[in-house]
């Protein structure tokens, strides 16, 4: 496929624009930490006191420009499943980023991130980008978890870390582009069949030019 | 944990296997309230995918839970009918290899890219601490399936949206043992005339078969109580043929129905040419994805989910199922859905038992080596008296098995015992003793570790009369390659629970759903409402203009009439007077004539 000398893509209809690349981003961390609310600060601009989980949601989708890269992401949440303590391993498979979300008024969400971020460790893509959120900044008064903890721990593990306020917006556009900059854009992650991804399925999907129907 | 439950639910479902996660996502999605727990602390059941170091804890029988004897009517779970049996693994390695080449090995787990080294230096570094080192790479099935590409199963998964939570494979090739040699079986156009194997005048026979098994009915005519083993050979084909379409295409045996092996072969054939160069998926990181996806489908619809529950029973009143116990604290549903592991002894009534038997190895490569990594499922003949064989090949990409390694998956109707089952298989594909690995056997795969094991195949299962109406009961796995057994079973199960409602309708897209908080939907609600009320109002007001309109028009009818009388009034009026007025001149004139004549 022909680049330009910007390096940007050939789409197929033959305009050229900036590559385009979408990421599955997986929230995690204890129930009523605040990441269905980081969500939707960041995806609709809205904060609502008595966040219920989105009933019906998949996912959902936002894109960050960065230069001439579209970063989209597609934002997985928990669903609710982190509840009773049982998310299914399925959820953060082949994620490509994931924001492990503590409530820094309140310290066994801060260790429960920690077991997160080790489990993640151990069992996501080896290559995957993730970012602590301490979030409920609106309440340091009532803190429980210092920032400092918090940094200290973010760097032994090569973790980005940002301090976030759904209510405000604190820093939640901010920590999703620190991820956008961070996340390798260099492969082609958009397609199927790259080395690392597998196949979405999906209607209509046919890969006709390699197999024959041969009883036709 | 210190949590309670909401106390009453439209469905409780407890264990998670295929079938019960299928119902689980179709009744959340349809807007019933679901419970759905599992003793187990991970998700799957016998449906499930282990790390290497989890397969090997599994026990052989879990202890049966005694019910409170003292109450007929409370019940408790689980029975011991079902279990696995004869788990028997090994390593094929040394435990550990001298200290050099351990801490080479140690580098190489450490950086990734140094995994990209040649396998030949690979071959040498394997030994069980290495392996159990990278347990957590593995994603052991009990119980591997495949999908075919225009199955009832995928169908489902894309119809219902599900197929979007996980990512698959495609088997990227299809082999066969024939001639005491594995060989790649021809199944689409392109297959059958880039093979070398087959003469000219066998591809023109095989694709002139494969084209007629869609004219089934009159090809069958003569067949009925016939093998299609028997069709085949009617046909003239010659044994390299019937074995492709009886042991390849058509997945059959010696003593598969025609008509069954017709079914099959099209099953096949239809999946060509949707994804990739076979008709085969697999799901990435395991068939123990499956389950998951749908209880994430579940949960994305609000259904309630909680693993590692100590289940105590449930209670029957009126012969009918009314509420579980867990953690007691009492749970009340309409509805009660189980696997058949969690079902009390006594509601089962076969004695009989079908078992698959399983073996799982461990290679340090691939049964036909290739330049790029292949997905590999091979057709196992019967062989004197050896059950058909599937064996799934899975490597790194799959997402199974740490680089390097690969994961091998025999499956197999049980005759006597797993170990019996294959050795047949085992001893003509691997090499897996020290004996043989000493005598630098380079051209077989070394097997280094394996697993042996038997399911329970409870799909004929019978139940007992006395089973609740409100309680179904969901099978185990089953030896089919796909999950239509499964899907057939959930429909069905849907269906009695809610005939009304309909069976997984597609889930909405990112893009169409309206977030929703309930602030906005009540005004969104409100605005509707007000809307309406406008509406009503507009009607309302287009209703009396239209009687006003209809009276003005009534009343403007009367008043032309009545203006026309007048004017007829007028008319006569003023015509009698012009006779009055004649009349006078007349008398006038007459009157003046007569006074002149006068």
């Amino acid at each position: 496929m022909a680049t330009n000398r910007t390096g940007t893509a050939q789409r197929p209809n033959g305009a050229t624009q900036g590559k385009i690349c979408q990421f599955k981003l997986v929230l995690l961390g204890e129930s009523a930490v605040g990441k269905s609310s980081l969500v939707l600060r960041f995806v609709k601009g809205q904060f609502h006191e008595y966040q219920e989980s989105t009933i019906g949601a998949a996912f959902l989708t936002q894109t960050i420009c960065l230069d001439d890269t579209t970063v989209k992401f597609e934002i997985w949440d928990t669903a609710g499943q982190e509840r009773y303590h049982s998310l299914a391993p399925m959820y953060y498979r082949g994620a490509q980023a994931a924001i492990v979300v503590y409530d820094i008024t309140n310290q066994d969400t801060f260790g429960r991130a920690k077991t997160w971020v080790k489990e993640l460790q151990r069992q996501a893509s080896p290559t995957i980008v993730i970012a602590l959120a301490g979030n409920k900044q609106d309440l340091a008064n009532k803190r429980m978890v210092e920032y400092e903890e918090a940094q200290t721990y973010a760097d032994e593990n090569g973790l980005l870390f940002m301090e976030t306020s759904a209510k405000t917006a604190m820093n939640v556009n901010d920590i999703f582009l620190a991820i956008a900059k961070k996340l390798p854009k260099n492969e082609q992650t958009t397609g199927q069949g790259g080395s690392a991804q597998g196949r979405r399925l999906a209607e209509g999907d046919a890969g006709a030019k390699t197999a024959g129907n041969c009883c036709k | 944990m210190d949590f309670e439950f909401p106390k009453e639910f439209d469905v409780i479902i407890v264990g998670t296997g295929v079938i019960e996660s299928i119902l689980s996502a179709a009744a959340s999605r349809v807007g019933k309230r679901v419970l759905h727990i599992d003793e187990n602390e991970y998700y799957g059941g016998q449906w499930a995918s282990f790390n290497l170091e989890a397969i090997m804890k599994l026990k052989n029988s879990q202890k049966e839970r005694i019910a409170n004897k003292s109450d007929s009517n409370f019940l408790s779970f689980g029975n011991d009918l079902f279990n696995i049996k004869n788990i028997d693994y090994k390593f094929h390695v040394l435990p550990k290899k001298n200290k050099v080449c351990s801490e080479e090995k140690d580098k190489e787990v450490v950086d990734n890219n140094l995994q990209e080294v040649s396998q030949d230096d690979n071959e040498e570094t394997w030994d069980e601490e290495l392996l159990i080192k990278t347990s957590r790479k593995f994603n052991i099935d009990l119980c591997p399936k495949l999908q075919y590409a225009r199955g009832n199963f995928v169908e489902l998964l894309i119809s219902s949206n599900i197929a979007r939570y996980s990512e698959y494979r495609s088997v990227t090739r299809i082999l066969t043992w024939l001639n005491n040699h594995l060989e790649p079986l021809p199944c689409s156009r392109s297959d059958v005339f880039a093979n070398t194997r087959v003469s000219v005048v066998e591809k023109r026979m095989l694709m002139k078969l494969l084209t007629s098994l869609n004219d089934e009915e009159k090809e069958t005519q003569n067949y009925e109580s016939k093998t299609f083993k028997e069709f085949l050979t009617d046909k003239k084909l010659t044994s390299n043929l019937v074995h492709y379409v009886l042991y390849g295409i058509s997945t059959s045996s010696d003593h598969t129905q025609c008509k069954e092996g017709i079914q099959k072969a099209k099953r096949f054939l239809n999946s060509l040419g949707r994804f990739g160069k076979t008709p085969f998926l697999f799901s990435m990181y395991g068939s123990g994805e499956i389950p998951q996806a749908f209880c994430r489908l579940s949960a994305v619809f609000g259904g309630i989910f909680a693993l590692g529950q100590p289940i105590e029973g449930f209670a029957l009143n009126d012969e009918k199922f009314k509420s579980l116990t867990v953690r007691s604290q009492t749970i009340k549903a309409e509805h009660l859905v189980m696997g058949i592991e969690n079902l009390p002894k006594q509601f089962i009534k076969s004695k009989k038992h079908d078992y698959i038997s399983r073996c799982i190895l461990i290679t340090n490569k691939s049964v036909l080596d290739c330049e790029k990594e292949q997905l590999t499922l091979i057709f196992y003949p019967p062989e004197n008296n050896k059950s058909f064989t599937t064996i799934i090949e899975l490597g790194y990409l799959t997402g199974t098995c740490p680089n390097n390694v690969y994961l091998v998956h025999l499956i197999a109707k049980q005759d006597t015992s797993p170990q019996e089952d294959f050795k047949h298989i085992i001893d003509k594909l691997f090499i897996n003793s020290y004996h043989e690995m000493a005598e630098n056997n380079h051209d077989k795969p070394h097997i280094l570790w394996s697993y042996y094991c038997s399911i329970n195949d409870s799909n004929d299962v019978e139940l007992t009369e006395d089973l609740p109406k409100n309680i179904f009961v969901c099978p185990g796995p089953d030896l089919d390659l796909d999950y239509d057994f499964s899907v057939t079973k959930a429909k069905k199960i849907f269906n009695a629970m809610y005939p009304d409602l309909e069976f997984l309708p597609r889930a909405p897209d990112p893009e169409e759903i309206i977030i929703g908080d309930d602030e906005i939907t009540e005004e969104a609600k409100e605005i509707t409402e007000e809307a309406k009320e406008i509406t009503e109002e507009a009607k309302e007001i287009t209703e009396e203009a239209k009687e006003i309109t209809e009276e003005a028009k009534e009343i403007t009818k009367e008043m032309t009439e009545e203006a026309k009388e007048i004017t007829e009034e007028a008319e006569e009026t003023t015509e009698n007077e012009i006779n009055d007025v004649k009349n006078e001149k007349q008398e006038t004139i007459s009157e003046e004539r007569q006074h002149t004549v006068e």
